[in-house]
C-alpha cells in the first residue's frame, strides 16, 4: 500500500500520481454520504437561521436604535449580564468542591458522589423548577420549617421572584461545571504536591500555590461553559421569576409568541447568538487548554 | 479524555496529609446537600390524600397517582412526546451516522470546517433555534404537527451521534475497509458488515442520548405546537407556570424515579467512571434549557 501523511482520522492519504484521478473521483461520490445531514440542517438550522437574520435586518438603523433603548431589552440584557456573573462564580465555587471530593476520595465514596452528582444532572429542569417552587413559595418545606422551629416569624418572600431564580440557575449549572474541573484534576501528577509536601509545605499552601494553579484551566473551561448556560435560560426564569426579572431569552419568546413582533425577536435573537458565539469560542480555547 | 486516570491516581497517592479525604469531603457537603436536598421534598408532598400541595400532606394517600393515569390529557402528550422523540431518534441517526462515516472519506481540508458547522446546534442557545424554526415551519404548515417538532429535536441530536459515532469510527482500522473493498465489497456490504458492526455501540449510545434530549426539550416544542401537538414537557411546563398540583408533584416523583433507577442501573453495569464518560460526552449541549 502506497502510504504517506496519515491523516487524523487514519486514512492514509495516497500520493500516487496513476491512481489520482480516480480517487478523486471516489472521493467526490462520498459527497453522497453527507446528503442527509445537509437537508436535515437546511430545513431545521440553515434555512431558519437564514430568515431569523433576514428579519433582524429588516429591523433597519430606526428598528435596531429602538430595540437598543427599549427598556424591556436593556432590563432583560442587565438581568443576563448580573445573574450570569453572579450564577457563574458561586456554581464554580460548589462545583470545584464538588470535584475535589470525588477526586480525592476512596472508590466507594467516589461511586457514591458520582451516582448523586450524575441524578442532579439528568433530573430534568422542569423537576427541579417544581422543587424549587414547592420549596420556597410563601407556604413552602422552607417556610414551613422556619417558622415550626421559630427563626422566622412571618414567610420569606423568595418565590416568584429573583432569589428563587437564582438558586434555581445555580443549583441547575453547578453538575455542567463539574466535569470540566474534574478533567483536570484527574490528569495532575500527585508528584507535584509530594514534592511540595515534602519541601515542608503545609496543606493550605500546597493548595494555594499548587493544585489551585494547576486546576485553574478548569477552572476557566467550566465558568465560560456556565456563562454560556446562563445566556440560553429561558424555562427557570419564566417560572421561578416575576416579569421584571426575565433574561434575553425570555424577551425572544415573550416578542415571538405573545406580542408577535418577529423582527425585535430576530434582532434579540441575534445579539444573543453574537455573545454566545464570542463565549463559546472562548471556551473551546480554554478546553483545549486542559488537554 | 482519560478518565481512566482515576483508579491509578487514587492507588498512587494513598490519602496522606495533604487534604485528606474527610476534610474535602466536608467542604463539598454544601455542594452536595445544595444538589440532592432541595428535590426530595416532591416526593412525599407527591402521596398526599388531598387536592392542594402541602407540606408535610396532612393526610397520606395516592390519590394524585391515580388522578395521574386517569387524565387523558397527561397520556396524550406523554404518547406525542413519544412518536416525536422516537421520529427524531431515527432522523438524527440515520443523518449523522452516515455523515461521520462519509466525513473521513471526503479526504478535504474542509473536514475541520464541516464537523464544526454540523456541531453548531451544540453552541446555539434553543431560544435562537426555537425562533428561527417557528418562522421557517409556518410558511411550510410545519408547525403544530409531529414531523416539525421532530425536525427541530433531530438536528438538536445530530451532534450527540456525531460525536459518538466519530469517536468509535477512530478506533477502526481503516484498512478493514480497504481490503474489503478490495475484496469486492459493494459500497452497501462495506456499510453493513464493516462499518456497521464497529459504530453499533455508539450509534445506540448517541441514540439514547438524543432520545433523551428530545423528550426533555421544552423552548422549541412550545414555539412550534400546537393544538393536538402538545408534548409532554410543554404540559408540564404550561402547568407549572399556571399552579402546582398533586398531579404534577406525581409526574415529578415518577421522572425523578425514572432518572436515579437509569443512573443505578447505569453505575451498577458500567460503573461510576463509564458512566460520568459516557453522560460527560453528550453534556456539553444541555445548556439551552
Amino acid at each position: 500500500m502506497m502510504t504517506a501523511l496519515p491523516s487524523k482520522d487514519g486514512v492514509a492519504r495516497s500520493y500516487q500520481p496513476a491512481r489520482a484521478a480516480a480517487a478523486n473521483r471516489a472521493r467526490w461520490g462520498n459527497v453522497l454520504w453527507l446528503l442527509p445531514v445537509l437537508a436535515l440542517y437546511a430545513a431545521g438550522l440553515l434555512l431558519p437561521l437564514a430568515i431569523t437574520i433576514q428579519r433582524a435586518f429588516e429591523l433597519g438603523t430606526t428598528g435596531w436604535s429602538d430595540l437598543l433603548r427599549n427598556s424591556l431589552f436593556t432590563g432583560a440584557a442587565l438581568n443576563t449580564a448580573l445573574d450570569s456573573a453572579e450564577i457563574t462564580i458561586v456554581a464554580v465555587v460548589l462545583a470545584y468542591s464538588l470535584a475535589a471530593a470525588i477526586w480525592r476520595c476512596g472508590p466507594i465514596t467516589r461511586a457514591l458522589l458520582t451516582t448523586l452528582v450524575v441524578i442532579a444532572f439528568l433530573t430534568t429542569v422542569l423537576v427541579k423548577v417544581v422543587a424549587f417552587n414547592a420549596l420556597l413559595r410563601d407556604n413552602g418545606v422552607l417556610n414551613t420549617l422556619l417558622l415550626a422551629l421559630g427563626a422566622i416569624d412571618e414567610p420569606l418572600h423568595l418565590f416568584p421572584g429573583r432569589p428563587a431564580m437564582i438558586i434555581g440557575m445555580i443549583q441547575f449549572a453547578v453538575p455542567f461545571a463539574i466535569f470540566p474541573i474534574l478533567g483536570v484534576m484527574v490528569r495532575l501528577d500527585r508528584r507535584v504536591e509530594q514534592a511540595a509536601e515534602s519541601l515542608g509545605a503545609s496543606p493550605w499552601r500546597i493548595f494555594v500555590h499548587v493544585v489551585l494553579p494547576l486546576t485553574l484551566p478548569g477552572v476557566i473551561a467550566a465558568a465560560l461553559l456556565v456563562f454560556v448556560i446562563c445566556t440560553g435560560f429561558y424555562v427557570i426564569p419564566a417560572t421561578l421569576g416575576t416579569p421584571r426579572d426575565q433574561l434575553l431569552a425570555n424577551i425572544v419568546a415573550l416578542y415571538a409568541l405573545q406580542l408577535v413582533d418577529f423582527k425585535v425577536a430576530s434582532g434579540v435573537a441575534m445579539i444573543l447568538v453574537v455573545v454566545v458565539g464570542i463565549l463559546t469560542v472562548l471556551y473551546q480555547r480554554a478546553e483545549r487548554a486542559t488537554h | 479524555m482519560t478518565t481512566g486516570d482515576l483508579p491509578n491516581s487514587a492507588k498512587a497517592g494513598r490519602p496522606r496529609r495533604v487534604a485528606a479525604p474527610p476534610l474535602v469531603l466536608l467542604l463539598a457537603m454544601p455542594a452536595l446537600l445544595f444538589l440532592v436536598l432541595p428535590i426530595l421534598p416532591i416526593i412525599p408532598m407527591s402521596f398526599t390524600a388531598g387536592h392542594v400541595v402541602e407540606f408535610p400532606p396532612s393526610a397520606w394517600g395516592v390519590n394524585a397517582y391515580r388522578e395521574l393515569f386517569a387524565d387523558d390529557g397527561w397520556r396524550h402528550a406523554i404518547v406525542f412526546s413519544l412518536k416525536v422523540s422516537a421520529l427524531a431518534v431515527f432522523l438524527s441517526v440515520l443523518a449523522a451516522g452516515l455523515a461521520a462515516i462519509g466525513l473521513p472519506r471526503l479526504q478535504t481540508r474542509g473536514e475541520g470546517l464541516i464537523a464544526a458547522v454540523i456541531l453548531i446546534p451544540l453552541a446555539m442557545p434553543v431560544v435562537v433555534l426555537a425562533l428561527g424554526t417557528f418562522q421557517f415551519f409556518i410558511q411550510l404548515h410545519l408547525t403544530g404537527t409531529l414531523l416539525g417538532i421532530a425536525l427541530a429535536h433531530a438536528v438538536l441530536g445530530v451532534p450527540y451521534v456525531f460525536l459518538t459515532v466519530r469517536a468509535a469510527l477512530s478506533k477502526l482500522d481503516i484498512a478493514l475497509v480497504r481490503s474489503a473493498m478490495s475484496l469486492g465489497a459493494g459500497t452497501w456490504s462495506v456499510l453493513r458488515w464493516v462499518y456497521l458492526p464497529a459504530i453499533l455501540p455508539a450509534l445506540v449510545s448517541g441514540a439514547l442520548l438524543v432520545f433523551v434530549v428530545s423528550f426533555d426539550e421544552v423552548v422549541i416544542a412550545l414555539f412550534i405546537s400546537g393544538p393536538g401537538a402538545i408534548t409532554f414537557p410543554v404540559k408540564l411546563f404550561t402547568e407549572v407556570q399556571f399552579n402546582l398540583s398533586p398531579a404534577i408533584m406525581a409526574v415529578s416523583t415518577l421522572l425523578l424515579a425514572a432518572v436515579a433507577l437509569s443512573v443505578a442501573i447505569g453505575v451498577a453495569v458500567f460503573g461510576a467512571r463509564r458512566t460520568v464518560y459516557r453522560i460527560a460526552l453528550g453534556e456539553r449541549a444541555d445548556g439551552g434549557r
